[in-house]
C-alpha cells in the first residue's frame, strides 16, 4: 500500500512528474471522474493479524556409545522418515593420483552387500517403498534414506547393510565403472557440467581433489583397483567419522534402541588427519570451451569467499540475495527483463567445510555473449560500490527469513540441513536463531559486505562455455587472461593430472 | 491386493502396539469447497504446521487450445501474467516485499492442458496473494503493451535455448512431439514451441487468449496452509467474487492420431555424446480406465532398479546406463515412452534388440505377482510423500478437480492403484506397446569428438 502510494502519488509530486508535464492550474475546473468501480483495488491490502512466527527445528542431540552422533528430530505430519547418514568424507578424501574414487565408492555402495546381491537390495528396498540415495560430495558421502514410517525398521537394516558391509564384488565393480565412464563422457558436451569443472580447477587448483572434474577423469576412473574402494570405505566409514540426523513420524521412545541395533555395533577408528593442499592465488583468468553447436553461452563468474564461520557471513548472503538472488534482483533485472538475453541470471553463495564460494551464473543467448559479461560486470561493479538501497535490503531480508518455512517443509530438507549446518560448522540452533541476527543486520555491514566481498575487480575465475565465433571482443574485457581449454574439456586430447593449472600462476 | 490389506492390518496392530498414536498411513487431503457466482470454484485445506500459505489457480488451458501455428503460445502467455495488471503494476517486486522472492515460492507453469499460478506466502499475506492472483484475472489487459510482450519473446526463446536446445536429448522430445502430434495438431513442437512461432505472437493474439479463457469460470482456485476458513471465504469473496464468469468453458476436442506402423527416425544431437533409443507408443487420456495398469506396467518396465528393462539391460547384458519406462496422460490423448542411454562402445541397434527382446517375453507371460505388488507398493508410496508439502497438496487437488471433478479424490486416487491386478497389467502390455505402431527415435551425438559420433 505504501509503495503504490509513492509511485502513484508522493513520488510524483516530489521528483516532479515522471511524464514531464508542468504542473499548470487548471483553467476551468474539470469535473470530478467517476471513481472506478474498483479503485479499491489499488491499494495492497494490510497483513491479517499476525500469527506466531515460524521456529525452525532444533534437533535433539543424542549419540550411540561407539561415538556415533544422533541429531533428532520429531514430525507426525506424514507417516515418513528420513534417516540421513552422513560420513565426513568426501571428494577430499581423494589422493592426489585418484581422482573420482570417493563417486565411485558412493556408486559402489549400494551395489551389492556382504549378504545381498545388488538386485537383492534394489528389491528388499522397493518392497517397502523406500527411497535410498548415496551422493558424494566435496566435503561428506550422504547415505540419504526416506522410508514410510511402519517399514522403518526394515529399512535402516538396509540403510545399515550399504553404509557398513558394500561388497564392492569384481562384476559390480566393472559395471559402476562403465555406468561411470558413460557419465563423464556426457559431462564433455553438458555446457552446465563443462562449466562447473572449468570454475572448480580455477577456484580450487589443478593440484586440489576439488579442482578435478566431477566423478574423475577418464584415466583415473579406470585405473581405480577394488583395493582403492576398500580402503577408502575402510579409512573413512567410521562411526566417529559420521553423523545421523533423522526426520520424521518415529517414536522417540524406541527409536535410539532402534539405530543403536543396527549401528551400535560399528567399530570407531581413528581417522586420519586431512592433507589437503592449500588454495592456489587468485589471480583473474578467463577460461572458454568452445561448444560451435550451441545457441547459448554458460558463462560464470566466481570467487572464493569467506567460510559459513566468518562473523560475516550471513550479511554475504543477504547482500547475495539482493544482488542475484530473487527475480527482482539486480542481475536477472537487467539481463534478462531489460535485455531479453537469458532466461534467468542469478548468483550465490555457497559453503563447504573450509571456504565459501560466490558465483555468478547463467546462460545467454551466443550472440550477445559478450555484452553478457559487459552487463555482469557492470552491475557488479556498481553494487561494490555499497549502494544498495533500503528497499533491496528489506526484501532480501524477507526473502531469507519467509522462505525458512518451505525450506524446512519436509523430513528430507529437515535432515540433510542439520548434516549441512554441521558439516560448514554452524550451531543446529542456526536457523532458529537467524530471525535475530538478520534483524539486527543494518544497511551499512551489507554494504561493507558488498564493498569488500562482491567487487568484481576481485572474482579471479570467469569461464564461458559457447561458441567460439560469439566471443569475440572478449579479451577486451579485462576480465583476465583468456585461455581456451576445448581440447581438454571437451576430451579432444587427453588430460594430463596435474596440468598447466592456469589459477596457480 | 489381498496381500497389501493384510499388510495394512499388520502395520495398525504395530503401531498399537507402540503405545503412541504415529501419523494416519492413509493419505487424504481433507477439503472444504464453494463455488462463488461467476463460477470460480475453491477449494480450502487447512494445514497449521507453519504459518504460512499456498495459493495456486489453475487455468484449463493450454498448449491444447493452441491454434495451427501459434506453437508455444500459451507458455508465453503464462509469462505475460507476470508482468503487471492494473491495479499490481509490479506483481513480482510485490511478492519480494513479502517475502516470496526466494527459492521458487512464487511462479507459474503451462503444460499441455492446464496453466498453473502459486505463490507461498507468509499466513498473514494471503489478502496480497488473493490480491495478485485476482487482479491478473480480471485486469490484464489494461496495461499491456508491446515493450513487454517483445521482452518476454526473448525471454522465451532463450527458455526454449536453455532447456530444449541445449540439453541432451532435448532435440528428441520435440521429435517426439512433431511425430506424435503432426501439423495442424496443437501439441505440434511441444508446450514450448518454435522459435519462429514464439517469436510471431501479437498483442492481438494475447489479448483474445486472455479474453477466452483467464475467466473464473474456466480456472479453480486451490488455498492450502494456516488460515482460518471463515477469513479466507470472505477475501476470496473479496478480491474475486465481483470478476465477470466469463464464456462457457470448452475442453478443445481434438482426435488423437494414431501411429499405423513403425516409424523411425533419427535424430542428430550436437549436445548429446552418447546415443539414446526412444520408442515411444500412443496412450491414453489423464484418468483413463486403464491408466492404473499402465502405470504400473512402466515402473515394472522401466522405473526402477529391479524392472525388467533395468535388470536386462543395465545389469545383465551391461549395454545401457540408463533406462527409463513412462506412461504420459494428456488430455488429447498421452504417449507411453521407453527410453534407454547406451554404455560407451554401445549403439542404438543393440539396445533396439534387447527392448524388443524383453517386450515379447512380457508380452506372452506379463508380469508376476510379486513385481505388481511392488510397483503398486511404490506408486503409493510416492501418493503418501506428495501431500507433504502444501504447495504440493494444493496442486494435487487442482489437478483432482479438473480431471475427476473431485478435488478430494487422493483416496480414490490410491484404491484405483491398489486395484491393479496381474492381468490388467500383462492385458496393458499387449494393447499398449503393439510391435508394429510405434515410434523409434535414434539420437544420434554430432558433436565432434563424441564416441557416438559418425565420421
Amino acid at each position: 500500500m505504501r509503495r503504490r502510494h509513492c509511485l502513484a502519488g508522493l513520488l510524483a509530486l516530489a521528483l516532479g512528474c515522471a511524464s514531464g508535464r508542468p504542473a499548470q492550474p487548471p483553467v476551468t475546473a474539470p469535473a470530478a471522474p467517476a471513481p472506478s468501480p474498483d479503485a479499491w483495488r489499488n491499494e495492497q491490502p494490510p497483513p491479517l493479524p499476525a500469527v506466531p512466527a515460524f521456529r525452525a527445528p532444533v534437533p535433539t542431540q543424542r549419540g550411540l556409545p561407539n561415538r556415533l552422533p544422533v541429531l533428532l528430530r520429531e514430525n507426525h505430519a506424514v507417516p515418513v522418515v528420513v534417516v540421513e547418514l552422513a560420513i565426513k568424507t568426501g571428494v577430499d578424501g581423494d589422493p592426489p593420483d585418484k581422482p573420482g574414487l570417493a563417486d565411485f565408492v558412493a556408486g559402489a555402495l549400494d551395489e551389492g552387500t556382504r549378504t545381498r546381491t545388488a538386485e537383492q537390495l534394489a528389491e528388499q528396498l522397493e518392497d517397502l517403498a523406500a527411497i535410498l540415495t548415496v551422493s558424494p560430495g566435496l566435503d561428506g558421502v550422504r547415505l540419504h534414506l526416506n522410508c514410510l514410517s511402519d517399514t522403518l525398521k526394515p529399512a535402516l537394516e538396509l540403510l545399515a547393510d550399504v553404509a557398513l558391509n558394500p561388497a564392492f564384488r569384481p562384476g559390480d565393480i566393472e559395471r559402476v565403472r562403465g555406468i561411470t565412464l558413460t557419465g563423464l563422457e556426457q559431462r564433455r558436451g553438458n555446457p552446465g557440467a563443462l562449466a562447473s569443472d572449468e570454475v572448480a580447477r580455477l577456484l580450487y587448483g589443478a593440484k586440489h581433489p576439488w579442482g578435478q572434474p566431477a566423478g574423475g577423469t577418464v584415466e583415473s576412473v579406470r585405473a581405480i583397483r577394488r583395493q582403492d574402494l576398500v580402503r577408502f570405505h575402510d579409512t573413512y566409514f567410521r562411526p566417529n567419522n559420521a553423523l545421523l540426523s533423522v526426520s520424521g513420524d518415529f517414536d522417540s521412545a524406541t527409536i535410539l534402541s532402534l539405530l543403536a541395533e543396527r549401528f551400535g555395533a560399528w567399530r570407531p577408528k581413528a581417522v586420519p588427519p586431512s592433507r589437503l593442499p592449500p588454495f592456489p592465488k587468485e589471480s583473474r583468468v578467463v577460461v572458454t570451451v568452445d561448444m560451435p553447436d550451441s545457441t547459448q553461452s554458460q558463462v560464470a563468474l566466481a570467487s572464493r569467499t569467506i567460510s559459513a564461520t566468518n562473523p560475516d557471513a550471513l550479511a554475504l548472503s543477504t547482500a547475495n540475495v539482493a544482488l542475484g538472488g530473487l527475480f527482482t534482483s539486480r542481475l536477472n533485472q537487467q539481463l534478462r527483463e531489460v535485455r531479453g538475453w537469458t532466461y534467468g541470471m542469478f548468483s550465490s553463495v555457497g559453503f563447504n567445510k573450509r571456504t565459501g564460494v560466490f558465483q555468478v551464473r547463467g546462460s545467454v543467448v551466443a550472440a550477445h555473449t559478450v555484452d553478457s559479461l559487459k552487463d555482469i560486470e557492470a552491475e557488479l561493479k556498481k553494487y561494490a560500490t555499497g549502494d544498495i538501497t533500503d528497499a533491496e535490503l528489506f526484501h532480501a531480508k524477507q526473502g531469507i527469513l519467509q522462505s525458512l518455512p518451505q525450506a524446512l517443509e519436509t523430513n528430507d530438507a529437515v535432515a540433510s540441513t542439520f548434516v549441512t549446518l554441521v558439516t560448514i560448522g554452524r550451531p543446529l540452533d542456526w536457523y532458529a536463531t537467524l530471525p535475530g541476527r538478520l534483524g539486527a543486520l543494518g544497511r551499512e555491514d551489507v554494504a561493507r559486505v558488498s564493498r569488500t566481498l562482491l567487487d568484481p575487480a576481485k572474482l579471479p575465475a570467469t569461464v564461458v562455455v559457447g561458441p567460439k565465433k560469439d566471443q569475440e571482443g572478449l579479451a577486451g574485457l579485462q576480465l583476465g587472461t583468456v585461455i581456451d581449454r576445448t581440447a581438454e574439456a571437451r576430451g579432444l586430447v587427453t588430460r594430463t593430472p596435474a596440468a598447466a593449472a592456469p589459477a596457480a600462476r | 491386493m489381498r496381500s497389501q490389506a493384510v499388510l495394512l492390518l499388520l502395520s495398525t496392530l504395530l503401531l498399537l502396539g507402540t503405545g503412541r498414536a504415529l501419523a494416519a498411513t492413509e493419505p487424504t487431503i481433507p477439503i472444504q469447497e464453494f463455488t462463488l457466482p461467476n463460477g470460480l470454484r475453491v477449494f480450502l485445506s487447512e494445514d497449521h504446521r507453519a504459518p504460512q500459505v499456498n495459493v495456486n489457480i489453475w487455468y484449463h488451458v493450454g498448449a491444447a487450445n493452441q491454434g495451427p501455428g501459434k506453437s508455444g503460445f500459451a507458455h508465453l502467455f503464462e509469462h505475460m501474467m507476470f508482468s503487471g495488471s492494473q491495479h499490481v503494476p509490479d506483481p513480482d517486486h510485490v511478492l519480494a516485499s513479502i517475502g516470496a522472492g526466494l527459492g521458487g515460492a512464487a511462479n507459474g507453469s503451462t503444460n499441455f492442458d492446464r496453466t498453473n499460478y502459486f505463490e507461498t506466502v507468509p499466513a498473514a499475506q494471503l489478502p496480497v496473494a488473493l490480491w495478485i492472483e485476482s487482479d491478473r484475472m480480471g485486469f490484464l489487459l489494461p496495461t499491456l503493451d508491446e515493450k513487454k510482450l517483445a521482452t518476454q519473446r526473448d525471454v522465451v526463446s532463450n527458455e526454449r535455448r536453455q532447456r530444449i536446445e541445449n540439453q541432451p536429448y532435448g532435440r528428441a522430445y520435440l521429435e517426439l512431439c512433431d511425430t506424435l502430434y503432426p501439423k495442424p495438431h496443437p501439441y505440434f513442437h511441444c508446450v514450448i514451441g518454435s522459435i519462429e512461432e514464439i517469436q510471431a505472437a501479437s498483442l492481438e493474439d494475447v489479448k483474445g487468449f486472455f479474453r477466452q479463457f483467464y475467466n473464473p469460470r474456466n480456472a479453480t482456485l486451490a488455498i492450502v496452509g494456516d488460515f482460518d476458513p471463515k477469513v479466507a471465504r470472505e477475501q476470496v469473496a473479496r478480491f474475486f467474487g465481483d470478476l465477470p464468469g466469463g464464456p462457457d468453458p470448452k475442453r478443445p476436442d481434438v482426435p488423437q492420431p494414431m501411429l499405423d506402423r513403425v516409424v523411425e527416425k533419427t535424430v542428430p544431437d550436437p549436445v548429446a555424446r552418447i546415443p539414446q533409443l526412444q520408442m515411444v507408443w500412443n496412450g491414453m487420456k489423464p484418468f483413463a480406465p486403464e491408466e492404473p495398469a499402465a502405470d504400473v506396467l512402466s515402473v515394472i518396465l522401466g522405473g526402477s532398479k529391479t524392472s525388467r528393462l533395468y535388470r536386462r539391460l543395465v545389469l545383465e547384458k551391461q549395454i545401457a546406463s540408463g533406462v527409463f519406462a513412462g506412461n504420459a496422460s494428456l488430455g488429447l490423448g498421452g504417449y507411453f515412452q521407453i527410453v534407454a542411454t547406451a554404455r560407451t562402445g554401445h549403439t542404438v541397434a543393440e539396445l533396439r534388440r534387447e527392448v524388443e527382446s524383453v517386450l515379447e517375453d512380457f508380452r506372452k507371460t506379463g508380469p508376476t505377482a510379486a513385481e505388481v505388488e511392488r510397483a503398486k507398493r511404490n506408486v503409493v508410496g510416492g501418493l503418501v510423500r506428495s501431500v507433504e508439502r502444501i504447495a504440493g497438496k494444493a496442486d494435487q487437488v487442482n489437478s483432482y478437480a479438473m480431471w475427476t471433478g473431485d478435488p478430494g479424490y487422493l483416496p480414490k486416487d490410491v484404491a484405483r492403484y491398489r486395484a491393479v491386478t496381474v492381468d490388467q497389467v500383462h492385458e496393458a502390455a499387449k494393447s499398449l506397446l503393439p510391435p508394429d505402431r510405434l515410434l523409434v527415435l535414434d539420437v544420434e551425438p554430432t558433436s565432434p569428438g563424441a564416441p557416438g559420433a559418425r565420421p
